[in-house]
């Protein structure tokens, strides 16, 4: 039994301990190199933000209308913060990126190379997101704007459908960038999105029948008679 | 200076044989087949029976007519009168020779009457629309005599119109453009307008015609610009204006976007001049006001109505970002009311419009959206007032319309401080 506990028990914590005699050190550089993104991340992000100030980077970005469409999206931030924020992570990012391949084996394939290789897919996957995401919220806007002016009811439902329709483009367009299941997202996205035309069109065509004609008369005949019962001048 | 586009060779071998003028009318047109001679005749009677001794020119400026306006306009009888036709929108010539040329509208045709007027350095021009039924030919001397006589640099037009008709600038242009300087121009944006050769030459330095000023914009920035540039304005009053029947519904936003956009640009643009203006004047009146017969306009309230209370709904998150709580709340409240008793009160919608301005301003939302979101709050303005004054006569109409400018006037303090606090 003895030799049982000394040949099984001792032997392995005796495994684990050189296991964490070569792990230790890298751990610790691991925890090392954290921190070190944290602390670079954080100067370089509150002298950015300073000098973005210093160079009134948030009024530019409202004159060119950026601050308004990152509203739009639901940030509420100031674009300096965002680009000083985006940078602090990229930052730490990096390091954190040495940081994990720090912890890995030798025999291990690097991390970092796989993260490496895979960040311009992330990086264009994200910006296809985020473009996705503010064309989404501005046409939605734009269709409900219009729907309501052309008295139409179901203008919040016409809105929701646009920006559903282009948030799913958005998000096919991003897994595809990144390579996940392109096949299969490719065919998700052509059912979904060809099953929603087709039921939008049914659900047009068959339960709202008279409105259909008359949006299509009103469409077809605009420009050549006024509204039956309205001829008001507005200049 | 803004770029000039080159005339069409034909133009350029008239103007080279006409070499000077005196007097100019401009008429833009757009398939007007059917009242464009009129126009014309109208025109060369009036140039004859009041500017006898002036060289004087008619200058049709078309927009790619398909229903042979431009023949009708070449074959008007126009005695000892030159007639100019501007083929503007010819395929041929904007796509070889102008960067400009893509904008259709109002605006792109008036360019090319000004850059003529330039050319032949003429002393007096005004200019007409097209789809004119009422137009006579003391029009002419209403629009062309204040600044031939040198008693106006710029004339706009007082019309009788019916009471329900020219609600956007019953509405926002007239009473926002005399709150910000300070000049009681009645119908700012009436479509026809005398001015000056020099003013002429000055609205085509103008970098504008790449804007919405190109479109429907056009009329307001003429007179605005007249305005806070300190150019003499007067009015011409020319009786009952009449006119070939458009849609009105159909281009609502679009109109809303062009003509309430460019008064809000104006706005930016001249904010050193309206900052400090306090009250309002009246300008100099030429012509005999009389009471004319107007055709009736039939209005449908309830569906104005319908998408006033819709737009409460569903553009209520949008809203929150221009209008305050207590202002929504208002707008709310009016639009619960029965149908009959429904009122968007003065302080209210002049509330609104400032603060459409300084959104338009400030660019919290694409602006393009921030003038498509009025339209519902405009049609439920638009309805309150025709139901306000269902039986009400044209004078008492008249002064519901003074009430509201001056209650422009009276919070005038609000748009300043507001657009101080940017």
């Amino acid at each position: 039994m003895t030799a049982f506990w000394e040949s099984v028990v001792i032997e392995a914590l005796r495994g684990v301990g050189m296991k964490l005699g070569q792990v230790l050190p890298n751990l610790a550089m691991t925890v090392v190199l954290l921190v070190l993104g944290l602390l670079i991340g954080g100067v370089v992000k509150i002298v950015l933000r300073r000098l973005l100030r210093a160079f009134r980077f948030d009024q530019r970005c409202q004159g060119w209308g950026i601050t308004q469409a990152v509203r739009r999206a639901g940030i509420g931030r100031e674009p300096a913060d965002i680009v000083s924020l985006v940078t602090f992570w990229g930052i730490f990012v990096i390091f954190a990126t040495m940081a994990v391949d720090l912890l890995w084996r030798p025999q291990d394939a690097g991390a970092a190379g796989v993260l490496v290789m895979f960040l311009p897919h992330l990086f264009a996957a994200v910006l296809i997101l985020v473009i996705g995401w503010l064309l989404a919220n501005f046409l939605a806007q734009g269709v409900l704007i219009a729907s309501v002016n052309s008295g139409i009811p179901e203008a919040r439902l016409l809105a929701r459908a646009v920006r559903w329709g282009v948030l799913l483009f958005t998000f096919a367009t991003a897994l595809t960038q990144l390579g996940i299941g392109k096949e299969m997202v490719l065919i998700a996205f052509g059912i979904t999105f060809g099953g929603l035309i087709f039921a939008l069109a049914l659900a047009f065509g068959l339960g709202g029948r008279r409105l259909a004609r008359e949006i299509l008369e009103r469409r077809l005949r605009r420009g050549r008679e006024p509204h039956p019962s309205e001829t008001l001048s507005h200049l | 200076m803004s770029d000039i586009l080159p005339l069409p060779d034909a133009v350029e071998s008239k103007l080279s044989e006409i070499g000077k003028a005196d007097l100019l009318v401009g008429i833009p047109s757009y398939n007007n087949a059917r009242t464009i001679g009129h126009v014309v005749r109208a025109a060369s009677a009036g140039l004859t029976k009041y500017f006898r001794d002036a060289r004087a020119v008619i200058v049709n400026s078309d927009g790619g007519s398909t229903d042979q306006t431009q023949e009708i306009v070449a074959q008007a009888d126009v005695p000892e009168l030159s007639t100019i036709l501007v083929s503007h929108g010819s395929p041929l010539i904007a796509k070889i020779l102008t960067p400009y040329h893509g904008i259709p509208g109002k605006g792109s045709a008036f360019r090319a009457i000004f850059q003529i007027a330039d050319r032949l350095g003429v002393r007096a021009a005004c200019v007409v629309d097209a789809d004119l039924r009422s137009i006579r030919p003391d029009w002419f001397e209403l629009l062309l005599g204040p600044v031939v006589e040198g008693h106006a640099d710029y004339v706009a037009p007082l019309y009788q119109r019916h009471k329900f008709d020219g609600t956007i600038t019953n509405s926002i242009v007239y009473p926002l453009t005399r709150a910000l300087y300070g000049k009681r121009v009645r119908q700012p944006i009436g479509g026809e307008f005398g001015f000056s050769g020099d003013l002429a030459r000055l609205f085509l330095a103008k970098p504008v015609w790449e804007t919405d000023v190109a479109r429907f914009g056009i009329d307001i920035w003429m007179t605005t610009t007249a305005l806070a540039e300190g150019h003499r304005v007067c009015q011409a009053y020319l009786g009952a204006k009449l006119h070939d029947a458009k849609d009105p519904g159909g281009d609502l936003t679009q109109m809303m976007t062009q003509v309430v956009g460019s008064c809000f640009d104006l706005v930016e643009c001249y904010e050193s001049i309206w900052a400090g203006v306090h009250g309002s004047e009246p300008v100099p009146l030429f012509g005999f006001p009389h009471a004319v017969g107007v055709e009736p306009v039939p209005v449908n309230a309830e569906r104005m109505l319908s998408i006033f209370r819709q737009g409460l709904t569903a553009l209520e998150e949008l809203w929150a970002t221009v209008l305050s709580q207590s202002l929504r709340a208002e707008l709310r409240e009016a639009a619960g009311a029965p149908v009959q008793r429904v009122r968007v009160t003065d302080p209210v919608w002049t509330e609104v419009v400032y603060r459409f301005a300084v959104a338009h301003h400030r660019r919290s939302i694409p602006r393009e959206h921030l003038l498509g979101s009025l339209v519902p709050l405009y049609l439920g303005r638009t309805a309150s007032f025709v139901l306000e004054m269902w039986e009400a006569g044209a004078q008492e109409v008249e002064e519901r319309v003074e009430r509201l400018a001056r209650s422009f006037e009276e919070m005038k303090p609000l748009l300043v401080s507001e657009w101080r606090t940017l």
